[in-house]
């Protein structure tokens, strides 16, 4: 069954061009921004602590995972506030600012449900006749006494405020995410973002439980999402990646292929070494061979 | 040598080189940035969360962080 990711379905809602430099040529997709690098190296000492706090405590699962994103992150330069050191420290305060925590990693079996992945079966039709799954990466699920919550963590370098939390209630991700919470056999009760501020000489922390009604999902769900996977489908069989320019000044500036994008159409193929409808073949060739199985 | 230089070799470091008493110095560092951090923003410090400062690692803890490998836990 042809399968994308969560983060490729963000992209496609965002710009079909995006989702074809980001996804379908990788080529292009190799001058990922730091901001990108810095949080999936964060993710990484996150997602290490909570493994190992699960079974052998908070003071050996930290200096692992300071151990192993130092070692991951030994090429990585980055700027100001998002750098190697304030990465380094940031996993440490994380891991003690959370140490005596209500909220604890959800286990089975001594495993900790952290990098859990959830297929979601859209029964939408894709170019193949099957439907579209959208393969969800939660960051973990965390249980508290009488309910769980999804966790994604979000690095950023502004203000942990109501502004913040706020971008995340009409969020792909996170509409994706409380679609994927319905089909595990005991759903959580709602996704809860954990905000990472950085700063040059500090790191801060706040969590907040992201409160979407459940006719805005279903309304994304029935209305928007069919409408993003259409779009994608076309994309995928014509090899026309249209640009949707409001994209293409974001809050944190321009789209990181902005230049790239605005090329005459044989230089972008020079760049990225083939035409663009080869590039779209060989995609369409990998999606539709990933064989996904539905996991509830 | 100060704990700025200890800090500062350990992260000049070759990552295969890093030594358990590198990734102590690293967490030592950051902890006691911590509890100054977390006290100047008024939030709560346990009193048995104060920094204990340079320590000798147990030997169990030792042998532990030698023996994890790290691609083990990738497929957990």
């Amino acid at each position: 069954m042809p399968t994308i990711r969560q983060s490729e379905l963000a992209d496609a809602d965002r710009c079909p061009r995006l989702y074809f430099f980001n996804w379908v040529v990788p080529q292009a997709a190799t001058a990922g921004t730091y901001h990108t690098a810095f949080g999936s190296l964060f993710h990484l000492g996150v997602e290490t602590y909570y493994k190992l706090k699960a079974r052998r405590g908070h003071e050996l699962a930290m200096r692992v995972a300071v151990k192993r994103v130092m070692r991951a992150s030994h090429k990585f330069v980055g700027e100001n506030s998002k750098n190697r050191f304030t990465l380094v420290r940031s996993v440490v305060f994380y891991c003690e600012h959370y140490r005596r925590q209500q909220l604890c990693a959800k286990t089975f079996q001594g495993r900790a449900f952290v990098e859990y992945r959830v297929e979601l079966d859209t029964n939408i039709p894709s170019f193949t006749g099957e439907s579209w799954i959208i393969s969800c990466g939660l960051d973990r699920i965390m249980e508290e006494t009488f309910s769980d919550y999804i966790i994604d963590i979000k690095t950023t370098k502004f203000t942990l405020d109501d502004k913040f939390f706020d971008t995340f209630k009409r969020d792909v991700q996170t509409f994706t995410y409380t679609l994927a919470c319905n089909t595990l056999k005991n759903p959580p009760s709602g996704i809860m973002i954990e905000g990472v501020q950085l700063l040059v000489n500090d790191t801060r922390f706040q969590r907040k439980p992201i409160d979407i009604p459940s006719h805005v999902v279903e309304d994304w769900a029935n209305n928007s999402l069919p409408q993003i996977l259409t779009t994608l489908d076309k994309s995928f069989t014509t090899g026309i990646w249209p640009q949707h320019l409001p994209s293409c000044n974001t809050r944190y500036g321009p789209c990181r292929y902005f230049d790239l994008c605005h090329m005459p159409a044989h230089e972008i193929e020079d760049q990225i070494g083939c035409t663009i409808r080869e590039a779209t073949a060989a995609h369409l060739t990998a999606t539709q061979n990933k064989t996904t199985t539905i996991v509830r | 040598m100060s704990d700025l230089d200890d800090l500062s070799e350990a992260f000049s470091k070759d990552p295969i080189d890093l030594t358990p008493q590198d990734i102590e110095t690293v967490v030592q560092f950051f902890r006691s940035q911590y509890m100054v951090s977390s006290n100047q923003t008024g939030q709560t410090v346990r009193k048995s969360a104060k920094p204990k400062g340079k320590q000798a690692l147990s030997a169990q803890m030792l042998e532990d962080l030698n023996n994890i490998p790290l691609g083990d836990l990738i497929g957990d």
